[in-house]
This record gives structure tokens, C-alpha cells and sequence, in this order.
């Protein structure tokens, strides 16, 4: 029973990524009312998750755009006010505030409750606390591949539930989204389904030059006989022009005459039809992505500049995501270096031709080249992980350890039971942080040289260099501590316990992990 | 029914609805389907009538909207008159009691209204059965139609619906009267403020001067950051005997210290555009902040782009890419990202570049039969010795004085003055103009671009021979109204015949005249470039960020928010007049959990924080 809110105010793929942690919600609490804040923007996308009740919308640009331009405090108040008091108005018992942003955390402070899961602010408003399981992950995510939680399984975490229960994104494509589909498509023969392009990202380095999209256009549509759809909003008109300019111009043979524009004339709720009826979408990192994903449309990913694969990568079994090994990926949005576009030249037409036939017609997937990384998506007990096919450095076998880890942490019980939110973010944080300040040297030296984990293995003083052994002695300092500690230690120790585990467990076979396949 | 905030006058509507239906059958459809939104609501004004809010925007006054319209008809009245033939075409529906005015007075008006859903809302609440049987009400942003016409924006639509008025106004300013763009513009706070950027030196310096004039000219606000002021200083950098490493360094924090001024200019004057000139010293980052700030950037690249290569790094950062050539450089342009490219040739500014009748003193001063303006490149250097027989005279710097091409260089290479240019294109009888080329020995066979000396020398009714260009037949009638030279036996055939033929000279020259001033203006130049920019960058025209005001009273706030009573009890100790940064101290330490009232003054405060991150230097 109760009301239970979620606060998501990110794009369309993080609404979609939040859905399976709503589906958790409504297993916990049947009976409920669960309730999601996101942008008006995306709306429609979480109006289309079957375990939602109600969908509260805030245009959260037009609040800083209408506070800006005034001349007096009090308009600016009103401007304020006039976008965000409906949610004083509300009553929940739980608020899940899943951004780590000032603006989130305020919106969720707004609204009367008890219950403060994910970030809250701390009273007086000095900073933004948070869960240690989120803290965790945001210590990792700041060094980029060491990252073994996608969103999903970072947003699960706040609700766990039995280790192996099923988990899916949830897409409700409703028959008036299908009609309205079938209208700009009409009927798709079966044998003749398309491969959708999804040429435009929100940034210029998330986005695969154009001109390599044309050269895997039009070799697809010579040696395939199905049509090629090219998907995008309004904003993406001047690069779907570029692409269909150049298409035409070398697709001299006519079979330009098979690709659909619908760049500008759909909507948001348009693409998951849309995408039902497409082979394979080929895309950067996109809400797109996850809608094709979670309608069961195979994807082939294209992650570079910024975009992170393992946070964000296509979520569901069998997806396939090409990146780049350049020592600059991923970069950060914004980074002001000037940029030669290495991580997105590394990926060549190609690469993309031979991967996206062989995902068509279910063949073998081929063997990544030398500089690019192949991952294929595929569940675990805890959700979806990226096999690299070719060789599994060093980092993936740390990510692997570190997952366990974390995993350990979120087992039904392992949360300090009769503990506040409060109180667990108050002993959680700490003990991050001093594993944190503790082991960032190694992190650091494990990112800049992978051959890092396997000379500590011959090293005495290094056996246990991983920055989890920094939080043993964080632990014994906490056994000091007030009582209250105790059960968060325990909890520790636990997940602790688990990580260190995995690591003998694995560094017993050396063979496995050679110095070539460490190679990054 | 769904409407906000209101009891829906059932009779009311259907009224509305029946007039509707029989005045404008084909739009009945659209309206009644038409959902309110929820950001759609309603208010009542001072003198009890209905009034519309679009999210925190009123559609009319609060007060009295009646007397509002009145007050508008008459401004706009003034501003861009329709005269006896011209309809007025009114962006924008309303609640229509500026259109009952316009009714009142005996207009024709055609209504365009971009939202269905506000005729829907305004049959609800508000009588207009008077006005539909009035009006040709058009829903939805296009309108075609062979009349003469006016436009006048319902100043809070086109604040609401800026990419559908962009859409509007880009399809009628072609045939709407002349000059009420301008004003227009004004109106609907459309009228931007614009920053133009010139560079430090060069050929598009005064370009940059020429475009914040036209700017100012067509209603907009524009500044002139002019870079020139640094030409000195750069100039000693640039003598520095240090090695070439060192050297870099030291240009690129001097680009840097300027691109700060910038942004820091920026903060003071808040533009809605920077419009940077090809080599202004702007760097990326720079551009991304000013970006951030909620500017659009936009640069017009009047260079060559395959001899200036630095376009490639900087491209990207902008928001609109305007150039003077095309194809390959679009491809080029689509290749580094950018995409919003177009393109912009020069112009000429006609309050400089005109007609004047030389006395005997300045045509001696600046007459020639033959005359040549410009810097002396390789090719210049080379096609110009077959001229010396001619009564010839070279005008610009960077001649080669070991040349006996040499003796023909007036004012021992010296620049001229934007004035002294004109004087020289008007006393000369045949004006030479070949595009510069570094390694061509004459003409470029493969130049594309039309340079600025083209346009300025047609503008001052001057005569003129220009080497062939291959995108000068779009802009100019290369038979009527410029003579195009081959090489230089076809070159100085046309002088001898030119210089015997004044009569053919003044007619030709008057053509290009004619031409530049009805296409080639920097006016209208600008008008494009700004009509481009809110097409793809239309969130640039909002309201601009400030910072947040003092609060002046806090007993008449805490009344009007009472809610926020138990943070201002706590402030109102410190101060009397507490600025947003007192406030959020004040919440802080008191260490409360975080409420409603706090929320919103951290909000507050947390959108200062984002204000002085962007706009700081």
C-alpha cells in the first residue's frame, strides 16, 4: 500500500533505464500508488510504463528560464512557485530521487515525506547526500572503465529484491501508437524488415560522422532488400539532409529510392511501433536505443566521445556495441581539448557492414579489430553485463570483481535493517570515502596501466592492492564508532568479503588472464 | 471539456462554436479536436474579463486588456501603417481583444494563430462571435496569399510560439511591405541584441563594421566588439625575437585574455547572438560559454576556406556556420559537424559606398583612366605589369617596390581610408577587380567566391572589369551589369573599348548599382543571416538571464507568500533588504530539514549559482 514516488528528470532512455526499479516498486508494494516526476519532455514515455499510476510532469527548463528574466525577488519566487507548487500539494510515503542534481533534490524536497530514498538533501540544505550503494557507484563511474553497474542495475539497487527475480524495461506500445505508426509506414512484409538509422545524439562527439552512416547505407540497401529508415527529431533535419544528399548522390543504382525519411515526422511515441517493425536499429547512444531495446528491436550501438557504455549501453540480451580503445574514451561532454575524433574514426563503415549483417542473419559475430572493442550484452543473476569478444583485459575481470562486490552489498537484508536512510548514508559515505581517498592512487595507476592488477599479484605488498582492502581499515576505525555502526560494518564486511573472494577465486588461474589479453 | 482554472460558460461556447462553423468551416475541426494543455490557464484582470497564461506568460494585460488593445492598434498604427491596399495579418489569436479593436475600427485582418488549442481555450471563456464574422481566422503557421499585406505579431504568441513565428515570418518577409521587418522585429523583442566580434586586423574588419551598422539599422541592438583596438599590442607580441614555441604560447594567451573581455562583455550586455567575423579572437571555449549563457554564436567565414584552414577546429563551436563559398565547403562543413551552414556573400553598405561627384581637385587627387584597389598579391603582381602602358594607379599595401610595376603605387603603399576608397572608385573611369590569388600568375581559374570590392564598386555606381568568378552569375548579370575579363589580352581589350564608350559605362554601372541596392545590401544580409539564426537557434531570442534582485520588502512579500513566513522571520534579524545568497546562509544554518519555502529560495539560489558560472569571465 501507500504512495510511493520517483523522481527521474533526465532523458527518455534514463525514464525508460528507471522503469525496472518501478516494476521492483510495484512487486514490494502490490497495492500501491507509484508515481514518477520527470520532464514534460518525456511524459509520454513514462504514460507508457504499465507499473505507473501517475505521472506528475515539471518543464524543468522553463523553471530557470521564467526565474531568470525578472526584476523583482518576488516575481522570481512566483515564477518558481508557479512551476513546482503542485508539489507541495502532494503526500507520499517514499520519494526516490534518482538524478544527482540540485534541482532534482529540491523538487523532492517539496513534497511532504518521510521516506528519502537515493539522494535527499541534508537538513540545511549544505549538500546532497546519498545512498552508499550510489555513492559506490559514483566513485566508480569517475574513473570510466571501471564501471560495471548500467543504470538499471544502479536504479534496481534501491529496491532489492531475491538475487535472479526477472527484470525488464517496460514499453506499453499502445494500438493508437501502432495505428499512428502504421500510418507513416504502412504494412511491413515479413522477409522485407528494415534497418532503422539513428543518425543524431545530443552531442557532436557522441555522434558517428555522418558520412560513415552513408557508406553503411547504401552498402546495406545494395546487398539487402529491405529499406533502410532514417529516424531523428526536428533538430536532426540538417543531418538527415546531409546524409540523404550524399546517399542519393552514391547510391547512383536507384536503390536510394529505399530509404524512408521519418527524421522530423514522428514522435516520441511513434518509434516503438516503428521499431517493432525494424530488424536492427544502428545508433549512437540515444533514447532511440532504449526504446528500440525495450520493445525487443536488436541494436548495434556506436559509443564514442562521452557516451559510456557500460552506464548507459542498451539494456536486454543480445545487443551489440562498437567503441573505441583510444587512451581519451570516453571523454567528458565537456571538454574544451580540441578533439581529432579518434574514437569515432577508429569505427569504420566496415566494421559496421560486416557486424550489422552478421546480427541479421544470426551468424557469428566477427572478431573486433585491433582498436575497436566489441561488447555483446547478456543477463547475470543481477541484470545485463558486456561480454567483450575479443580479449578480456584486466578491467573487465576489476569490473567483474567490483560487481560482485556491490551486488553482495544489495541482497535482500544486507541494507541495516531498522536504520534510517539517514544513518546508513551517514556510515555508508564514510566508508566510501576513505576507500575512496585510499585506493584513487591505485585506480588511478589500474586505468593508466592494466598490467597494474597482474604485477600485484607478484608483489606482497601490493596482493590485495584493490582499493576494497582500504575499506577494511576504514572498518576497523568504524568498529570505534558510536553504536549504531555496527550493522553497517556488518554489511560491509560482507560485501567485502565477497569481492575478495572473487578475486582469489579468479587470481588462482592465471592462465586466463595473460598479459596479450589484459592488453587494453 | 478540459479547461484550467475556469467554469466553462457552456452557451457561451456553443455560441462561439456555431459562428465558428459557419465562418470557417475548415478549421472547425482542428479546434474542437484541439486539448487544452496543461500549461494553459486562466486569470481574471483588474476589470473582471478573462485573461490567458500560457505557463508564466499573460497573453494580454492584467489590468486592462481592453484598453491594451487600443493602446496597440494605435503603436502599431504608427509603426508599420497597412495604408489603403495593404490586410493586416495578425500573429496571433488570443483572446482576440486586440482583434475586436482592429474589428472595431474597420480593418481587414487576417488572424494566424499557431495553437489550435488557444482558439479552443478562447471559445470557452470569452464572446467572440463579432470578431469570427469578422476576421479570416487561419490556424497554424502558414498563410498564402497574393494580397498586399502587413504583419503585426501579437507581441506574447510569438513569445510563446518563437519557431512557429520564425516559420511564419521566414515564408511572408519576402512579400511583406518593406521595413516593417525592422520594426516588427522591435515589437516582438525580436529585435536582438547582438554582439558583433570583428577580428584584430584584416580584410573583414570593416565588414564587421558594416554588419553591426546593418544590424542597428534593421531594429536590432548591435555592439561592436572591435578588436582592432589590439592590433597594436599584437603587433609587439608579434615582433618579440623569441623562439617559435614561445611564441605560440604567447599568441594563444593573447587570444585568450580577448576572448575573456569577450565573454565578459557578454555578461554586461547579455546578447541574444555573438556574430563573430572570420579571425575574430574568440576561442572554443570561450564560444561554448557564452553558448551556455543562452546566446547563439554564429560566424560568417569571409575567407577562402581552402586557404584559411582553421575553420576546421572552430566550425563546430558555433552555432551557425554563414559562408561565402559553397559546395565543397558545405561537404567540409557537414564532415567537422556543423550543420546549420548557409550560404551569406558580401554585400556593400550604401551610406558608404555611394555616388559622389568629384570636383577637379579629387579627380586629380584619385582619378585615373585605370585603377586597381588592394593588397598586391602574387597574381596581382603578375597580371598588373601588362598594364603600365596605361594611365594606371594602384591603390593598397604589400607591393613589391622592386618591381617597375612599382611606380604606379600611389602613397608609397599606404592603406586608404573607407573614405578615400569610395573617392578612388568614383574618380576612376574603368575600375580593375581580380580576386587575390597566392599562386596563380593572373587569374584563378578555379575561383568561386565574389570579393567585397565587387559589390562596393557597383554600389558607388562606378565602372568596373572583374575576373570571372564562378558564383558571380547568381548575384550579378554578368552582361548587363558587370563585364567579366578572361585573362589579360581580353582584360585590356574591354579597357580600350570601355574607355571609349562613357555612355555604355554609365548604364552598365548604374544596373549594378540598381542590382546592389535592391540584393546587396548589408540590411539585407543581416536580414537573413538573423532569419537563419532564429530558424535554427530560435531559443536564442528568449529573455536573457540576470541576477536575482534584492528582496525590497519583506513584510509585503512574507503577506504575499505566506508560506515562506518561517525562513523570512529568521532573515528579516540580518537584514532588511536580504539578497538571495542572506537567504540561503540563513536556511543553512538553521539546519532544518529542507520544506516547500526553503526549497524555493535554494532553488532561487541555485539558479544564481548557474548564472555566475556561465557568466562569469
Amino acid at each position: 500500500m501507500g504512495r510511493h514516488l520517483v523522481i527521474q528528470l533526465a532523458r527518455a532512455g534514463d525514464v525508460l533505464q528507471t522503469t525496472p526499479l518501478l516494476r521492483r516498486l510495484r512487486q514490494v508494494h502490490p497495492l500501491g500508488t507509484i508515481a514518477v516526476l520527470v520532464d514534460s519532455s518525456v511524459a509520454p514515455i513514462a504514460r507508457r510504463c504499465p507499473e505507473v499510476d501517475l505521472v506528475l510532469e515539471i518543464d524543468t527548463r522553463a523553471i530557470l528560464r521564467d526565474i531568470g528574466p525578472v526584476d523583482a525577488m518576488h516575481h522570481a519566487v512566483e515564477a518558481a512557485a508557479h512551476h513546482c507548487a503542485f508539489l507541495s500539494r502532494e503526500q507520499f510515503d517514499s520519494v526516490h530521487t534518482l538524478n544527482y542534481s540540485m534541482l532534482a533534490v529540491l523538487l523532492g524536497c517539496m513534497v511532504p515525506c518521510n521516506v528519502r530514498r537515493g539522494y535527499w538533501m541534508a537538513p540545511g540544505g549544505g549538500r546532497i547526500m546519498a545512498e552508499p550503494w550510489l555513492t559506490m557507484v559514483q566513485t566508480l563511474v569517475q574513473e570510466g572503465s571501471v564501471t560495471p553497474f548500467n543504470l538499471v542495475d544502479v536504479f534496481c539497487g534501491l529496491c532489492p529484491v531475491a538475487p535472479g527475480t526477472p527484470s525488464a524495461i517496460s514499453y506499453r506500445v499502445s494500438d493508437r501508437d501502432r495505428e499512428s505508426a502504421e500510418r507513416l509506414c504502412g504494412t511491413v512484409a515479413p522477409g522485407q524488415r528494415p534497418v532503422a538509422l539513428q543518425l543524431g545524439t545530443r552531442h557532436p562527439r557522441r555522434t558517428w560522422p555522418v558520412e560513415r552512416f552513408v557508406e553503411v547505407g547504401t552498402r546495406l540497401l545494395r546487398h539487402g532488400g529491405g529499406e533502410l529508415w532514417v529516424l531523428g527529431d526536428t533538430s536532426e533535419r540538417p543531418l538527415a539532409d546531409a546524409f540523404l544528399r550524399l546517399l542519393h548522390a552514391r547510391a547512383d543504382d536507384g536503390a536510394g529510392a529505399r530509404v524512408r525519411d521519418f527524421v522530423g515526422s514522428t514522435v516520441i511515441t511513434d518509434l516503438a511501433p516503428l521499431l517493432q517493425n525494424a530488424e536492427l536499429l544502428i545508433t549512437g547512444d540515444t533514447g532511440t536505443m532504449h526504446i528500440a531495446a525495450a520493445i525487443g528491436c536488436r541494436v548495434l550501438a556506436l559509443f564514442t566521445g562521452p557516451a559510456r557504455w557500460a552506464c548507459t549501453g542498451p539494456w536486454g540480451n543480445g545487443h551489440c556495441i562498437l567503441t573505441s580503445r583510444v587512451p581519451c574514451y570516453p571523454c567528458s561532454e565537456d571538454d574544451t581539448r580540441e578533439c581529432d575524433r579518434q574514437c569515432q574514426c577508429a569505427i569504420t563503415a566496415d566494421m559496421v557492414v560486416e557486424l550489422a549483417r552478421c546480427i541479421i542473419t544470426n551468424a557469428p559475430l566477427p572478431a573486433p579489430r585491433d582498436t575497436v572493442d566489441l561488447l555483446r550484452s547478456e543477463s547475470d543473476q543481477w541484470g545485463i553485463v558486456y561480454r567483450n569478444m575479443g580479449s578480456r583485459g584486466c578491467l573487465e575481470f576489476q569490473n567483474r570483481c567490483y560487481r560482485r562486490m556491490g551486488f553482495a552489498l544489495l541482497r535482500p537484508g544486507a541494507c541495516a535493517a531498522g536504520q534510517g536512510p539517514a544513518e546508513r548514508g551517514g556510515i555508508g559515505t564514510h566508508l566510501i570515502e576513505a576507500a575512496r581517498a585510499a585506493g584513487c592512487g591505485l585506480l588511478h595507476l589500474a586505468v593508466r596501466d592494466p598490467f597494474a592488477l597482474w604485477r600485484a599479484r607478484q608483489d606482497a605488498r601490493y596482493r590485495f592492492w584493490h582499493p576494497w582492502i582500504d575499506v577494511h581499515a576504514a572498518l576497523r576505525r568504524a568498529a570505534a564508532e558510536p553504536a549504531g555502526a555496527a550493522a553497517a560494518t556488518a554489511m560491509w564486511s560482507e560485501g567485502l568479503r565477497a569481492g575478495l573472494d572473487f578475486l582469489e577465486e579468479h587470481l588462482g588461474e592465471p592462465a586466463e588472464w595473460t598479459c596479450e589479453s589484459a592488453a587494453v | 471539456m478540459n479547461q484550467r482554472n475556469g467554469p466553462v460558460n457552456l452557451r457561451l461556447f456553443d455560441n462561439n462554436r456555431a459562428v465558428l462553423e459557419r465562418t470557417h468551416p475548415g478549421v472547425v475541426r482542428g479546434v474542437l479536436d484541439a486539448e487544452v494543455p496543461g500549461h494553459f490557464s486562466l486569470c481574471m484582470s483588474k476589470t473582471g474579463v478573462p485573461v490567458p497564461r500560457v505557463g508564466s506568460t499573460t497573453m494580454h494585460s492584467t489590468y486592462d486588456p481592453v484598453i491594451e488593445a487600443a493602446r496597440w492598434v494605435q503603436r502599431m498604427l504608427d509603426r508599420v501603417p497597412p495604408g489603403d491596399e495593404r490586410v493586416i495579418v495578425v500573429f496571433g489569436f488570443a483572446f482576440a481583444y486586440h482583434l475586436v479593436e482592429l474589428v472595431r475600427q474597420g480593418f481587414r485582418v487576417v488572424v494566424v494563430e499557431p495553437r489550435p488549442a488557444m482558439v479552443r481555450f478562447a471559445l470557452a471563456h470569452v464572446d467572440l462571435r463579432e470578431v469570427l464574422s469578422s476576421i479570416e481566422l487561419v490556424v497554424g503557421d502558414v498563410w498564402e496569399d497574393s494580397r498586399p499585406f502587413v504583419v503585426w505579431p501579437h507581441t506574447p504568441t510569438v513569445k510563446c510560439c518563437p519557431q512557429e513565428y520564425a516559420r511564419f515570418s521566414g515564408a511572408t518577409a519576402p512579400r511583406s511591405c518593406p521595413g516593417a521587418q525592422a520594426i516588427v522585429a522591435h515589437e516582438v523583442k525580436q529585435s536582438l541584441r547582438v554582439l558583433v566580434v570583428s577580428p584584430i586586423y584584416g580584410g573583414s574588419l570593416p565588414i564587421a563594421r558594416f554588419a553591426a551598422s546593418a544590424l542597428s539599422q534593421i531594429g536590432h541592438t548591435a555592439r561592436l566588439f572591435d578588436a582592432s583596438m589590439f592590433a597594436a599590442p599584437f603587433e609587439q607580441v608579434l615582433g618579440l625575437r623569441i623562439e617559435p614555441e614561445n611564441m605560440q604560447v604567447l599568441q594563444r594567451l593573447f587570444q585568450h585574455l580577448i576572448s575573456e573581455m569577450i565573454v565578459g562583455v557578454c555578461a554586461d550586455f547579455r546578447p541574444d547572438l555573438v556574430l563573430a567575423l572570420a579571425q575574430a579572437p574568440l576561442s572554443i571555449e570561450a564560444l561554448q560559454r557564452i553558448r551556455k549563457s543562452g546566446a547563439a554564436c554564429a560566424c560568417w567565414f569571409v575567407e577562402d576556406f581552402r586557404y584559411m584552414q582553421y575553420w576546421k577546429q572552430y566550425a563546430p563551436a558555433y552555432d551557425c556556420f554563414f559562408t561565402i563559398q559553397q559546395e565543397p565547403f558545405f561537404s567540409e562543413l557537414e564532415q567537422v559537424g556543423q550543420h546549420n551552414h548557409r550560404y551569406l556573400p558580401l554585400a556593400a553598405d550604401p551610406a558608404v559606398h555611394m555616388p559622389r561627384d568629384m570636383n577637379a581637385a579629387q579627380r586629380a587627387a584619385f582619378g585615373s583612366d585605370i585603377s586597381f584597389m588592394g593588397a598586391g598579391y602574387y597574381n596581382r603582381q603578375c597580371l598588373f605589369q601588362g598594364l603600365t602602358d596605361f594611365d594606371f594607379r594602384i591603390w593598397g599595401n604589400q607591393w613589391d617596390p622592386r618591381l617597375p610595376l612599382y611606380a604606379h603605387v600611389q602613397r608609397g603603399g599606404a592603406r586608404l581610408s573607407t573614405e578615400d576608397t569610395v573617392n578612388v572608385f568614383n574618380a576612376t573611369t574603368v575600375n580593375i577587380n581580380l580576386h587575390s590569388s597566392a599562386c596563380h600568375p593572373g587569374i584563378n581559374p578555379g575561383g568561386d567566391f565574389v570579393n567585397p570590392r565587387t559589390f562596393e564598386i557597383a554600389a558607388c555606381g562606378a565602372f568596373q572589369l572583374v575576373d570571372r568568378r564562378s558564383l558571380l552569375p547568381h548575384l550579378f548579370d554578368c552582361d548587363t551589369e558587370l563585364i567579366v575579363y578572361e585573362d589579360l589580352a581580353d582584360l585590356r581589350e574591354k579597357i580600350g573599348y570601355y574607355l571609349k564608350n562613357p555612355r555604355l559605362r554609365k548604364e552598365i554601372a548604374a544596373r549594378a548599382r540598381q542590382r546592389v541596392m535592391a540584393e546587396h545590401t548589408y540590411t539585407r544580409r543581416m536580414q537573413h543571416l538573423i532569419a537563419f539564426v532564429l530558424e535554427r537557434v530560435p531559443d536564442c531570442a528568449r529573455p536573457k538571464l540576470q541576477p536575482i534582485p534584492r528582496l525590497e520588502n519583506i513584510a509585503s512579500f512574507r503577506k504575499l507568500h505566506p508560506e515562506t513566513a518561517p525562513v523570512l522571520d529568521a532573515v528579516a534579524s540580518i537584514s532588511t533588504t536580504p539578497d538571495i545568497n542572506q537567504i540561503t546562509a540563513v536556511i543553512q544554518q538553521r539546519q532544518h530539514p529542507i520544506g516547500y519555502p526553503e526549497a524555493l529560495f535554494m532553488l532561487l539560489n541555485e539558479y544564481q549559482h548557474l548564472y555566475a558560472e556561465h557568466m562569469r569571465p
